[in-house]
């Protein structure tokens, strides 16, 4: 059984809220520390294509992060 | 918001990617601009929050079936394994077959007396066999009689198979499972790939004869 610490459950979260074509490259980049030109090659995907996906996937979670902030500060009183 | 850098500028600058000149005049826009450097703020926190991602290990076990499904040398003795198997299956179930047919009552005398034959022949292979390991055994004190009496005992059988492939079927059979036999090994090689992730490192997968 793995534990895991409070940091590594909220990353985990985030990359699970993610489509699975956004998952594969955020973990290869960031898990993995993979170049953009090694996960296009790993994933038979034009470069371009990883790096838009890996763009669009930090943008969708800073959108959610940016929206998890808006309604933390709403329910304050 | 105006001149505001782009998302896709952004991240960029955020992994390193830009030109040293268009870092300092990003950074100089961040000083002045409130909304992009929220931006960049949030994506700061993305990014920190990924950094936390565990690695899993998932066992040597899992690591095995992985690798015993892409890597292509493994693949190829999986599937040579599989034809031998039932190869063997096939040969066996003939043979019983084949036997439990012959052993019936009403089998014709001509099978009764081919497969007396196959017996006849197997058991004077078997004797040969055993009387040729016996000799040599007992002439172990002397080097040259065990090789001399090897060679009287193996003419036999040396004359008999050159016999046999004086027949053209049987040296072209033999010939073509020669050269089947060498296709499959030259199939079963290990092959070195060149491929980037290669190069960059991952030396494990050569041994593993991608």
């Amino acid at each position: 059984v793995t534990s895991h610490t409070e940091e590594e459950r909220r990353a985990n979260d985030l990359i699970q809220s993610l489509p699975p074509h956004y998952r594969v490259v955020v973990v290869l980049r960031h898990q993995q520390d993979l170049s953009y030109e090694e996960i296009a090659e790993a994933l038979h995907l034009p470069l371009g294509t990883v790096k838009a996906r890996i763009h669009r996937a930090r943008e969708l979670l800073k959108t959610r992060l940016a929206a998890r902030d808006r309604e933390e500060h709403g329910n304050q009183p | 918001m105006n001149h505001c850098p782009d998302i896709t500028r952004i991240q960029d600058h955020l992994d390193g990617l830009l030109p040293e000149s268009e870092a300092r005049a990003f950074r100089t826009h961040l000083e002045r601009c409130a909304a992009c450097a929220a931006e960049v703020a949030l994506y700061r926190r993305v990014l920190g929050d990924l950094q936390h991602l565990a690695i899993e290990d998932p066992g040597p076990a899992l690591t095995e079936r992985i690798l015993d499904r892409v890597v292509p040398s493994r693949v190829r003795r999986k599937w040579v394994s599989i034809v031998g198997w039932a190869y063997t299956a096939a040969t066996a179930v003939t043979t019983f077959a084949v036997i439990s047919w012959a052993s019936r009552p009403d089998t014709p005398a001509w099978v009764m007396a081919r497969v007396a034959d196959l017996y006849f022949h197997l058991a004077q292979t078997a004797l040969f066999t055993l009387h040729t390991m016996v000799s040599a055994v007992l002439r172990l004190g002397d080097g040259w009689g065990l090789l001399r009496s090897f060679g009287e005992f193996m003419s036999p059988l040396v004359r008999a198979l050159a016999l046999s492939f004086s027949n053209p079927v049987v040296a072209g059979v033999a010939a073509l499972a020669v050269l089947g036999a060498g296709l499959l090994l030259a199939w079963m090689r290990p092959r070195v790939a060149g491929s980037a992730l290669t190069r960059k490192g991952v030396r494990h997968v050569d041994l593993l004869g991608f």
